[in-house]
């Protein structure tokens, strides 16, 4: 194989495109076979359906989606403790337990056994190959861990191809930045939102941070509008990768080096993009889509059809870097943010899109919607990076204010605070409140 | 794809086989022993992953 340092596995990435199919729907056939086996979740929901039966996507479609609420009603209360109907391996082989962030409700807690953690971890080294990591690499990860999957996936990841691991969790910025000059890192695996306030900390210490030597980095926890992307690459004068999953199905989707669109892990995953209405139709290229997720070697927490309500945009086939791969043009957003604010749809990252891309003068922000009388007021408070002069000020609320109605449709409130003000946040930033459903006392 | 690349594919999917086997046998002979029984199971995981990435591409090229 003359291209075996290009890829991590040239003979799934190079596959040609119906071959991926065959082996998609034979992995599905054997997954579906192994969850009505052995989960009492997937017996109940697929007990009308043979595996063998699978044999085109049109058959794929007559299998029932599985939802995030579906994954809670199976555990809350049910046996086996913690993780109830949805186990696929006996107790005694869950190796590692995690859990989701509990963004949208009751966190889902997630087993994974020692054979679908190497599994979960080999496609994170399709991630970090792709972004160009190898052997030579000092990769620092500026978090404490916890529960959440995707930095531990990362660490594994990059241990397995080789690289030096250096957990950055016990510190705070100060001393993650002076551990990262010590050990002289390349690379960086980090939230969008800490690879900002990490470069402005170190502008902070009268450090340039392009002048640390970060080479790559590739983000996780939240959406990496290209604005973000681009900010970033310019603070730190590093190629910045994006990729998108979920604790439940894994990560499913990552950039390689043209960082142009994202590349769906196949044969990995089988990833139905299916109209925004009702999820039934295969959308076109270039149409925005629901990502529906099975993957097709984890046992441990079978997660088959599963509605990530990830919003993508549908790419090519096939790519520049060679790989043959179903691609994704953007990650746009997610169903559970679109939402209807006096009849416009909206969703957050077109603020963050705006923002990170025309105002780099603005540092952390964060919208609220709140219904006011019988109609929706929605704010934007932010934060510029440094104090301003009232006209400056001025000058900027005026541009901002045109720039969002143009690009939302919506007219916002706008409220100016001090730097510093905001919180800051290190894993999963939280800068829109939808609070039309609270009510006040 | 190219003949010797479908060699290779083949050969390593065989390995992949025989690898499975013999860890399968080691953790038999292994029983009672955690330090072979857990150590053989870590291969077996291994060679999960090795069949997911090679053994499944070459049962469809092959087939």
């Amino acid at each position: 194989m003359s291209q075996a340092s290009t890829y991590w596995n040239p003979f799934v990435e190079t596959l040609p495109p119906e071959k991926i199919r065959q082996v998609q729907l034979k992995n599905l056939r054997r997954m579906v076979a192994y969850a009505k086996q052995h989960t009492v979740f997937y017996r109940e929901k697929y007990r009308h359906i043979e595996p063998e039966d699978i044999r085109s996507m049109a058959d794929v479609r007559q299998l029932p989606m599985v939802e995030k609420e579906d994954l809670r009603m199976a555990q809350v209360g049910k046996e086996p403790f913690l993780f109830g109907e949805l186990l696929g391996v006996s107790p005694e082989e869950v190796s590692d337990f995690r859990q989701t962030s509990g963004t949208t409700g009751t966190p889902v807690y997630v087993p994974e056994s020692r054979e679908s953690w190497q599994w979960r971890v080999e496609v994170w080294c399709h991630i970090l190959w792709m972004a160009g990591f190898r052997e030579v690499d000092r990769v620092f990860i500026p978090f404490g861990y916890n529960v959440y999957v995707a930095f531990w996936e990362g660490h594994y990841a990059a241990e397995k191809l080789g690289c030096m691991v250096i957990p950055g969790g016990a510190l705070d910025t100060i001393g993650r930045l002076n551990k990262m000059q010590e050990v002289r890192a390349t690379a960086l695996l980090n939230t969008p939102t800490y690879g900002v306030h990490l470069a402005e900390a170190a502008k902070n210490m009268g450090i340039h941070p392009p002048d640390m030597g970060i080479r790559r980095m590739v983000c996780a926890g939240e959406p990496l509008p290209p604005a973000t992307r681009h900010k970033l690459e310019t603070l730190w004068g590093a190629e910045v990768y994006d990729h998108i999953g979920g604790t439940e199905p894994c990560a499913w989707a990552a950039m390689c080096g043209q960082r142009q669109g994202l590349h769906i892990m196949e044969p990995f995953f089988l990833v139905e993009m299916l109209d925004m209405e009702n999820q039934q139709r295969d959308v076109a290229q270039g149409e925005l889509a629901v990502a529906v997720v099975s993957a097709l070697g984890r046992r441990s927490f079978p997660m088959i059809r599963f509605n990530t309500k990830d919003i993508v945009r549908k790419g090519s086939n096939g790519c520049g870097c060679g790989r043959t791969s179903q691609k994704i043009e953007e990650v746009a957003g997610r169903m559970d943010h679109l939402t209807k604010i006096r009849g416009v749809l909206f969703t957050p990252v077109a603020v963050e899109e705006l923002l990170r891309g025309e105002f780099p003068q603005i540092g952390e922000y964060e919208i609220s919607v709140e219904r006011k009388g019988t109609l929706d007021e929605i704010s934007l408070i932010y934060e510029p990076l440094e104090e301003m002069e009232q006209t400056a000020g001025q000058e900027l609320s005026v541009i901002l204010s045109e720039r969002l109605k143009i690009k939302t449709n919506l007219t916002f409130r706008l409220l100016p605070v001090r730097p510093g003000t905001l919180p800051r946040y290190k894993l999963k930033a939280k800068r829109y409140k939808d609070m039309r459903g609270i009510q006040r006392g | 794809m190219e003949n010797s690349d479908r060699d290779l594919l083949r050969r390593m999917a065989e390995k992949i086989t025989q690898i499975e086997s013999r860890a399968q046998e080691l953790q038999q002979l292994g029983k009672g022993l955690p330090a072979v029984e857990k150590n053989a199971r870590d291969i077996l995981h291994t060679v999960y992953v090795l069949k997911f990435g090679i053994s499944d591409i070459a049962d469809i090229e092959f087939s």
